[in-house]
């Protein structure tokens, strides 16, 4: 995790913000098709105003989070980005139990 | 009397604003061409997510007018079996910026790619 305070803000807090949004939103839980908006909704809104609170106006958030139901079957998520790497990142967290997996991406992208 | 071009322009011209109804064509026929006789592979999923990706990405970019936008392209492939959901929030320009997002399911093979254009002022 590189520390990038001259972007404004540094990724590892970012990463912290992501991993808290999955751990408060999913406790104990198991994958229930009917829940999964309530989910998606506690994690993006939380990682969505966390991260936006601790970046320079010029840079602009978005988060994404897939929910994947943990059934055996695979499945694979990539991400390509056409941006300036010296001025844009990408955070991602994965997270795992049971019965799914979650994987929520923030990308900063400095406009 | 001289002219000076605006280098800096806050919003991109009518013309030349990221369009979902430009995009999405371009995105359904990438897909469909790619995956029509796909089968889901373990060991070849990751090189078709990142072909996908990149095909997707550096088509959209050469589109007449989006020289300014950065894309972020986000490829979901899987067997079709397990229940899944994609959500994402988005802190930006609403005047400029745009997600668009097209789905290609098949008996052997799902896959949901999304992209986020990004105007950089």
């Amino acid at each position: 995790m590189t520390e990038t305070p001259e972007r404004g803000y540094n990724t590892a807090d970012v990463y912290k913000h992501l991993k808290a949004a999955v751990d408060m939103a999913v406790g104990p839980g198991e994958y229930q098709h009917g829940k999964l908006d309530e989910l998606h909704t506690n994690i993006i809104d939380y990682a969505t105003k966390k991260i936006t609170a601790i970046r320079p106006a010029s840079v602009k958030v978005v988060v994404t989070c897939t929910i994947v139901q943990n059934s055996g079957d695979g499945f694979h998520i990539s991400n390509t980005t056409l941006w300036d790497d010296s001025t844009d990142s990408v955070v991602t967290f994965k997270f795992q139990n049971q019965s799914m997996n979650i994987v929520v991406s923030a990308y900063l992208v400095h406009s | 009397m001289t002219h000076e071009t605006n280098e800096c322009a806050m919003q991109p011209s009518i013309m030349h604003k990221f369009r979902a109804s430009v995009a999405q064509p371009i995105l359904h026929s990438i897909l469909h061409a790619e995956l029509a006789h796909a089968v889901y592979m373990a060991e070849h999923v990751e090189a078709l997510g990142t072909k996908l990706g990149v095909e997707i990405s550096s088509r959209l970019a050469s589109e007449p007018g989006w020289d300014r936008y950065k894309f972020i392209t986000n490829v979901v492939v899987s067997q079709p079996g397990p229940g899944s959901r994609m959500s994402s929030s988005c802190v930006w320009d609403s005047n400029c910026d745009s997600v668009v997002r097209e789905s290609f399911v098949s008996p052997n093979i799902r896959c949901t790619a999304s992209v986020f254009a990004i105007y950089c002022y």
